[in-house]
């Protein structure tokens, strides 16, 4: 495997962004996943809500 | 100590040639751990029946408003330990920092869960409120200003990349502590001393992971072909200026009130996003949280690309439109809600939060252009006061409002407009504050030069 001087390795690059990315996407699609029941909303105005 | 010596400042500062793109995950490591605070409202429910298991028993077991005092104290220190523990980020180096916060906010976690066992109020407020909430401070501003001095050159993409760290942190903590919860409840326990031990645990690794990766560029240091002289822009400073002189200036208070009105108006709506959109339109609590969970990935995303956007404009011209367009899109929402129609309302809404994320993220390159880089995470962590105060203010200046409006007999779909308009207010009491805002009389500035030695004048 070649040398690299400190600071400029492509693999720890990698590992760097990789470490943070998975857990930042997981979050995003549980969040996208929590939100898909909007692409289903339709307002019903007469329906009573409670607290009217 | 001499073992200690790896934390000094002096030792880490990177070797020349190193990659400066290693320096964003350091700093995203810290921000996506401590961004769990945004989502400690899962513990609420939880928290209240930690004796009870099924049911809550009354006069026993925590209410949600003792529970919520926990966040509130959190947030509170992150502004008072940002602010006092400034100066001491900027001396001892991000590394010194980052482990602090790590300790801090771990600790504190650590901390909740021994007061779940021992069911101590008193022990959950000075785990998470006050010790974690003295990491939230140290971990927020410490990577922010390591950033900046990497990215001299594109200061608004570097404190987009960190703090959208901290919105991300929310997507990853609120699922996360609700899924931890899940697989050690039982007949005895709720799990929530386990969530917050095993987040505790597991985010230490990541804050050390970050403390361990980060790196100071040295003294002087600037990206190939970048050429400050050429690149200064009229609002920028001529030189860095201390904190003791920059906190006395106009600029800074014209800022804190800037980020204050653009919080204020923004965590308000933020906080009451899923009751709202049940209110205004109806809709089941099912699509309110979906709304919540659109406005939070509206939030992350808005503050790395706003941030980012405001290095081709400026930052004045990038507030210009936080403000102004956020006020129109806060007086078109009422019109949406006589239309009936969820998508409008859920397309401007999300567009505000956005721009919300990135007033945030944009406010330290503000910051860096008018008081330069030697002394931004002092001055920062001064300035992020101004969060603390809006957070106390915007969600109580939305319940309140809407609160009254009902009891006055408004019906629950109208009883936000009045708020929606006073949000366009704000906004535009801060975009007047924006448009004060002038760069520092050179006789202000008596530190050296930013960005390296040049003392070009501004164009």
């Amino acid at each position: 495997m070649a040398e690299h001087p400190p600071g400029r390795s492509p693999l720890r690059l990698v590992i760097y962004w990789v470490l943070v990315l998975i857990p930042l996407g997981w979050g995003i699609s549980r969040s996208v996943i929590t939100s898909l029941p909007l692409l289903t909303a339709t307002p019903a105005p007469d329906v009573p809500r409670a607290g009217d | 100590m001499p073992r200690l010596r790896f934390l000094d400042r002096d030792r880490t500062v990177a070797p020349a040639g190193y990659n400066r793109w290693l320096i964003p995950p350091a700093a995203l490591a810290v921000h996506l751990c401590i961004g769990q605070v945004y989502g400690f409202s899962v513990f609420n429910e939880p928290l209240t029946r930690v004796l009870g298991i099924d049911r809550p028993i009354p006069g026993k077991d925590w209410t949600i408003p003792q529970v919520g005092w926990a966040y509130s104290i959190a947030l509170v220190m992150l502004g008072l330990s940002a602010a006092v523990l400034g100066r001491w980020v900027e001396r001892a180096g991000p590394r010194k920092a980052m482990l602090a916060a790590a300790c801090c906010f771990c600790g504190g976690l650590w901390l909740s869960g021994l007061a779940v066992e021992w069911h101590s109020i008193g022990l959950l407020y000075l785990g998470y409120g006050v010790i974690g909430g003295l990491g939230l401070g140290l971990g927020y501003i410490a990577p922010v200003s390591t950033l900046v001095r990497w990215f001299p050159d594109r200061p608004g993409m570097a404190t987009g990349l960190a703090i959208m760290g901290f919105g991300g942190g929310a997507l990853i903590g609120a699922p996360l502590g609700v899924k931890l919860m899940g697989s050690f409840a039982s007949g005895t326990s709720v799990g929530v001393k386990e969530a917050f031990l095993v987040m505790g645990t597991v985010y230490f690794a990541y804050m050390i992971f970050g403390a361990v990766a980060v790196r100071v560029p040295e003294a002087g240091w600037l990206p190939q072909g970048y050429d400050p002289a050429i690149r200064r822009k009229s609002m920028m400073a001529r030189s860095d200026i201390p904190v003791e002189r920059a906190w006395r200036t106009r600029q800074f208070w014209l800022l804190w009130l800037v980020l204050c009105l653009n919080v204020t108006a923004g965590i308000g709506i933020l906080g009451q996003a899923s009751l709202m959109c049940q209110d205004m339109f109806a809709v089941s609590a099912a699509v309110g949280g979906g709304f919540a969970g659109l406005l939070s990935l509206a939030n992350m995303g808005g503050r790395l690309a706003w941030s980012s956007l405001s290095d081709l404009t400026g930052r004045k011209v990038i507030y210009a439109v936080y403000f102004l367009l956020g006020a129109v899109l806060y007086a078109l929402i009422p019109l949406t809600q006589e239309s009936g129609s969820v998508a409008p309302f859920v397309v401007l809404t999300a567009l505000i939060i956005s721009m919300y994320g990135g007033g945030f993220a944009t406010i330290p390159a503000y910051l860096r252009d008018l008081f330069g880089t030697l002394h931004l995470g002092a001055i920062h962590g001064r300035l992020i006061t101004a969060w603390s105060v809006a957070a106390l203010l915007g969600p109580q200046l939305v319940n309140y409002l809407s609160t009254y409006r009902i009891a006055r007999g408004v019906p629950r779909a109208e009883a936000y407009n009045l708020t929606m308009y006073l949000m366009a207010g704000l906004l535009l009491a801060g975009l007047v504050c924006n448009l004060l805002v002038r760069p520092v009389a050179a006789g202000r500035s008596a530190g050296q030069p930013p960005d390296g030695p040049s003392t070009t004048s501004a164009s």
